[in-house]
């Protein structure tokens, strides 16, 4: 079962450097579609892979879809040694990337990213221009379909219709 | 898959005509905007679990119909 509220409570716990993209920061931002994982583009350093890894260790992850038997610990050495992982957790599937399509890295990633309160405490999420860029560079078919919905809530937040 | 999209200069009111021809339901996002962020994610849990719900009951009734089916023909 998908728990973001636990996931995102883990990595607050270990103080984790991160910025929610991907669907997730969409619905958050607004976006109507569902979504069933969290992915976060993270600090690519040594310290932040040691907080990731103990944040999620205790969550039991494997690596989604690896054929099963398939070895595997998510500890600072893996996180060093790649740069995007697609994970099941008890709390449910998160992906961590280390950079974005259209955007770059964490550093470019959080430049495109605003705080946001989310169950309880603050954690920054990509904007829509970041996530419309995102979206665009990704070109997916999924991707261009939700780039219509990014691109409607744009014009709403334009007009001010948000709050 | 090809989609025209607006420019990046087209004004929010030509983006929302657009959209709404494209089929995206404003009345739905502007309920979404009025909403916080944690509010936003916990409707799009529900319709999750929803569809899970759906998805699950038409695998059971699927396999609790098939003795039936048999049965009939």
């Amino acid at each position: 079962m998908f728990q973001p509220d636990r996931l995102l409570k883990a990595l607050r716990d270990a103080q984790a450097i991160y910025v929610v993209v991907g669907g997730f920061a969409a619905v958050a931002q607004g976006a109507t579609y569902m979504t069933s994982d969290l992915d976060v583009c993270y600090q690519r350093d040594d310290g932040n892979h040691q907080r990731i890894a103990a944040a999620i260790q205790p969550l039991k992850p494997s690596l989604r879809n690896a054929p099963i038997g398939l070895p595997f610990k998510f500890d600072a050495r893996t996180l060093n040694a790649g740069l995007n992982f697609t994970l099941s957790t008890d709390a449910g599937d998160v992906d961590f990337l280390g950079e974005i399509s259209g955007l770059g890295d964490y550093a470019a990633v959080k430049s495109a990213a605003e705080p946001r309160e989310l169950f309880g405490h603050t954690v920054f999420v990509l904007t829509l221009e970041g996530l419309i860029v995102a979206k665009q560079a990704a070109g997916r078919t999924k991707d261009l379909l939700h780039l219509s919905e990014l691109r409607a809530l744009q014009a709403l937040r334009g007009k001010s219709e948000q709050p | 898959m090809e989609i025209k999209f607006p420019p990046d200069d087209a004004t929010p009111d030509e983006v929302l005509a657009w959209a709404e021809e494209f089929g995206v339901d404003l009345s739905m996002l502007r309920e979404r905007l009025r909403m916080t962020p944690t509010e936003r994610v916990e409707r799009s849990l529900q319709a999750l679990a929803l569809a899970d719900a759906f998805r699950n009951s038409r695998k059971v009734n699927h396999v609790s119909a098939r003795p039936v089916t048999e049965s009939i023909a």
